[in-house]
Parts: structure tokens; sequence; C-alpha cells
């Protein structure tokens, strides 16, 4: 039964270092700001997740007792990463970086230029709407 | 009933975490934009919150997991506050 748990535990450690060693060989060879982000900002959150894990179980088998930091850092992990490859994300696009030349779609000007195109009929809508009520007062 | 990882399996956890570290340092100095050496900089405090918790578990002890949470925090706040700065210029908001 231990045999079983420490090659257990084993693999989960390889496992974790070998997610922070893909997360870096997507950062070095894809060709995008975006293209990186979605590599690491995944790759390195289950790294932590493998790695800590391994750790609370070795601590709580190895005497120590139950080491709620493993857990906190886990959590946090999960909820600060996804936050922070965003705003970096809507940084880089609002600094204009440049996107790589095989990008198909851009989803994000479209949206905007929906945006832009639809407010403006919608304040020539209220225009319209208001001079109507303020003729018919008027008469 | 006491699991024992073996002393090889974390020797090669740290040699990998070394290795990806050393990609981390390659985009940092090549990296073309602001925005990823500031992944790399998330990615470098994530490699060694990890490699803290495997150098923990080599020694059989606990001190050193209040040195992963605080790596995590401030990774997250420089983060952010490298975010804002790319965006508007200005970290902190004057106005309103």
């Amino acid at each position: 039964m231990t045999t079983i748990n420490s090659i257990l535990l084993s693999v989960m450690v390889l496992g974790g270092s070998l997610f922070a060693l893909m997360a870096t060989i997507g950062l070095v060879r894809f060709p995008d700001v975006y293209c990186r982000m979605h590599s690491t900002a995944k790759a390195s959150t289950m790294s932590i997740f493998l790695i800590m894990l391994a750790a609370f179980f070795f601590f709580l088998a190895d005497g120590h007792g139950v080491n709620s930091r493993c857990l906190l850092v886990i959590v946090f992990v999960f909820l600060t990463s996804p936050v922070g490859a965003h705003m970096i994300s809507k940084a880089a696009y609002h600094y204009e970086v440049e996107m790589w030349i095989g990008t198909t779609y851009d989803e994000l000007s479209a949206y905007n230029a929906a945006l832009d195109s639809f407010s403006v009929e919608d304040d020539s809508d209220d225009e319209a709407i208001k001079n109507e009520s303020f003729s018919v007062e008027f008469e | 009933m006491n699991i024992i990882i073996p002393e090889l399996v974390l020797d090669i956890s740290l040699f990998i975490l070394a290795a990806a570290f050393l990609g981390c340092i390659y985009r940092m100095i090549v990296g073309p934009s602001a925005a990823d050496r500031a992944i790399s900089s998330d990615i470098i405090g994530n490699i060694v919150m990890c490699a803290i918790a495997v150098y923990s578990m080599k020694i059989h002890s606990t001190e050193y997991f209040s040195a992963v949470l605080v790596i995590a925090i401030l990774g997250f706040v420089g983060l952010t506050v490298i975010a804002k700065f790319i965006y508007g210029g200005d970290v902190i908001d004057h106005d309103k």
C-alpha cells in the first residue's frame, strides 16, 4: 500500500513539473502574445495544482498534520490566474500589439464596430422619438 | 504508514523546473512587447512556487509554505499593476 501511494505521489510531482515545462515550451515557441497567454495560463495552473496536492498528501502522511496553506495556494491560484491573463491580454489588445499573421478572425474589433454603429442608430432613434412626442404635445 | 518519495524523483523534478525557468528567462529577454515580459514574470513566480514546494518535500519541513503564499499574492498584484499600467499609462485612477 505504501509503495502504491509513493508511486502516485511521484507521478504527481513529475507530472506537475512537466506541466510547468510545457507552459514554458508554449511561452517560447508560440508566435503571438495571445497564443502565449493561452498556453501559460492553463498549464502553469495545472502544475501548481498537482505539486501542491502532492505536497499536501506527503505532509499529511509524514506526520506534519493537515497543511492548509497548500490548499489555500491552490484556491488562490485557480481564482487569480485567469483574471491576470485576461487583464494582460486586454491591455495588450488596447496597446495594439500585433497579432500573428495567420489570425483569421478578430472578434473584439467586430464587436466594437457593431457597438459603435448600434449606439449611433440608437441615438438617432431617440431623437426622432423625442421630436414626435414634442410635436404631439405641441399640437 | 510513512510515504516516502524517492530523492531521485525530487531531484529530476527540480531539474525540469530549472529548465522551465531558463525558457522563461529567454522570453523575458527577447520578448517583443511588455506583455510578454509580464507573462514570463508571472510564470517565473509559479515555477518558483513549485520549486519551493518540491524542496520542502525534500527536506521534510513545512516552514516555507508561507513564502509560497506571499509569492502567489505578490505575483498577482504585480501582474495586475503592470496590466493597468500598459492599459492606461497610469496605475491609480485620479478622476472620479
